[in-house]
């Protein structure tokens, strides 16, 4: 147990997945410019890194290594993720139209999103049995909601500063993210 | 439905032509990175600075916290005893703590070293890469010299473990011989 | 536009990073010695071409495009995600060093916006070795412009600059001459962020300038 919560502690703080592994920046610079759209995305991102590491931990685990074609993982699980954020849409613009509208656009983001395909390669690269893949996979994308929500509110505050003007857009973003990754590199020592 | 049959087949001839090509790249580089994995596997020996070219080296696989035990036997008996290595896992604050630790058949700790390791950058990190543990030299099983450091408890404890499990297991093996 | 043109307008005019912003998770993480910024430039340049390439010799041929176009996404996240295996197996072989410093970033080349929208954008619908010259001058321009931010990491974070291998420059003696140690912050992600955005910074204001000056010259 003891275990689990300092995988838990590690991926959600020290290593979080937006401000040391640099993993999903292009969301988090493009989409993290309103709350609404980060919680969105952030969201997104929240339910598919859970259902492809749980998809493909099992194709890894029961199907590649014993055909050991264990160096098709990169192929397989890209087709796998981008199968799987289809699926999802479709399924949810079925079932459930509301939901449809608030995540539905940040969908086809996702594939992209080099968080899912980092995580899932993590998951098996550092062997975690099914509880550690578990509460890996789901404590990175909460540290990612987390962070990107931090990172709008201040960004719509930001809004009506007087920012230099060729810092305005990108740089001041890039400038934010520095702060916030000086802050959370200080949790570096308590793990 | 004839639009989906075919882009089916094309999804599948391509998928075909890639798993070919990947296999074919893969049976060529398999056999290298193997040999380089096993190449890092006897580097980490190097680090306990013994002198690898005056011993063969022979390994064995076990299950539990050491994993691997190395017997080095000299080639020039008369001068060298014989060591084994053992490579110890513990947990610290995080883990996966491993060790290699060199025993020699008097049961004195010859060298050890920290191979890798996943504790926090300022406390137990710094006590793996800069602290003496006191140890070298030190008849197993009896550990009352190691020298901890203040303030990483948690990781000089999971340092003071690997020795003691290495004590009982050297006990096991270098027992047998004598 | 000629080929010169095709080929150079990836260095500055048209810089994946610097200009479009594409494929910044690399350009931030593995930025810490030049050495990295080679190797992950050495892989997207290998990549990027044959990626170009091949999705150009596909669509070239009416027949087959008419049947590859309706399927043309999952077509070429296959094509780059093989490319991309290729490389990561090579590189794991040959340069096993390298392959574990760069580490999730060889394989996350697959969803590195910069290969498929250069595959999208351009590949699709040009000739295979007009393709072959865009992608090259991408990647060296992505190369470039990931070369910058490692130098000014590495120099200021180290004191070093290390080309490849033992091929290494070490600064440190202006360090000491001015009595300060190198500041190891430009090596942690905090560095990462301020860099680039200093450079972004720089870029946009020379644009700027660049704006204003064209702008006067009109008005009078």
């Amino acid at each position: 147990m003891a275990e689990l919560i300092a995988i838990a502690f590690a991926a959600f703080f020290v290593e979080n997945v937006l401000l040391t592994q640099f993993l999903g920046i292009c969301s988090f610079i493009g989409v993290g410019k309103k709350r609404s759209s980060s919680l969105g995305m952030g969201l997104a991102v929240v339910v598919v890194i859970i259902l492809s590491s749980v998809v493909t931990w099992i194709i890894y685990n029961f199907v590649m290594v014993p055909l050991e074609i264990e160096f098709m993982k990169t192929i397989v699980f890209i087709l796998v993720i981008a199968a799987l954020v289809q699926m999802i849409e479709i399924i949810i613009k079925r079932f459930s139209p509301s939901l449809y509208k608030a995540l539905g656009i940040y969908l086809p983001l996702i594939t992209t999103n080099c968080a899912v395909l980092g995580v899932a390669l993590t998951n098996v690269k550092e062997g975690y049995n099914f509880s550690q893949m578990i509460v890996y996979a789901t404590a990175i994308p909460l540290g990612y909601l987390f962070v990107m929500y931090i990172y709008a509110i201040i960004r719509e505050k930001m809004e009506f500063s007087p920012i230099p003007k060729a810092f305005q857009g990108i740089p001041i973003a890039m400038v934010l993210a520095a702060i916030l990754a000086l802050i959370f590199s200080r949790f570096g020592g308590l793990a | 439905m004839k639009q989906g049959l075919t882009s089916g087949l094309v999804l599948l001839i391509l998928g075909i032509i890639c798993g070919l090509t990947l296999s074919v790249v893969n049976f060529l580089t398999a056999p290298i990175i193997m040999q380089n994995e096993q190449a890092k596997k006897y580097e980490s020996l190097n680090d306990l600075g013994i002198e690898m070219s005056q011993y063969t080296i022979t390994d064995s696989s076990l299950s539990g916290a050491i994993d691997t035990v190395y017997l080095l036997t000299p080639i020039d008996s008369q001068t060298n005893p014989i060591i084994r290595v053992y490579s110890v896992t513990t947990t610290g604050f995080s883990e996966g703590l491993n060790m290699m630790i060199a025993v020699d058949e008097n049961m004195i700790v010859v060298a050890y070293v920290t191979v890798s390791h996943q504790e926090s950058p300022g406390y137990g990190k710094d006590t793996l890469e800069t602290h003496d543990f006191n140890m070298v030299g030190a008849v197993l099983p009896d550990t009352t010299q190691f020298e901890a450091k203040a303030k990483t408890t948690v990781t000089c404890d999971a340092v003071l473990l690997c020795f003691d499990l290495v004590a009982i297991q050297a006990t096991l093996d270098f027992g047998g011989e004598n | 536009m000629t080929a010169k043109e095709n080929f150079f307008k990836g260095f500055v005019k048209e810089n994946p990073l610097f200009i479009s912003a594409l494929g910044m998770c690399p350009a931030l993480a593995i930025t810490k010695s030049i050495e990295n910024a080679i190797g992950m430039g050495i892989a997207v340049l290998f990549v990027l071409v044959f990626s170009n390439l091949l999705v150009s010799l596909i669509t070239m041929n009416p027949k087959i495009r008419e049947k590859v176009m309706p399927v043309r996404i999952p077509v070429y996240i296959v094509l780059i995600a093989s490319l991309v295996v290729i490389v990561e197996m090579v590189m794991e072989a040959f340069l096993p060093d390298l392959f574990e410093t760069l580490g999730v970033f060889i394989p996350l080349i697959v969803v590195n916006c910069i290969i498929f929208g250069r595959a999208e954008a351009y590949a699709g619908d040009h000739k295979p070795l007009e393709s072959v010259v865009d992608g090259a001058g991408m990647a060296l321009g992505f190369t470039g412009a990931i070369m910058i931010i490692s130098l000014i990491r590495e120099v200021l974070g180290a004191g070093s600059i290390t080309i490849w291998g033992n091929i290494k420059l070490d600064l440190t003696f202006i360090f000491d001459f001015l009595g300060i140690e190198p500041i190891s912050m430009f090596l942690q992600p905090v560095g990462a962020f301020f860099t680039l955005g200093f450079i972004l910074a720089a870029i946009a204001a020379i644009q700027n300038a660049k704006k204003n000056k064209t702008s006067k010259e009109v008005s009078k």
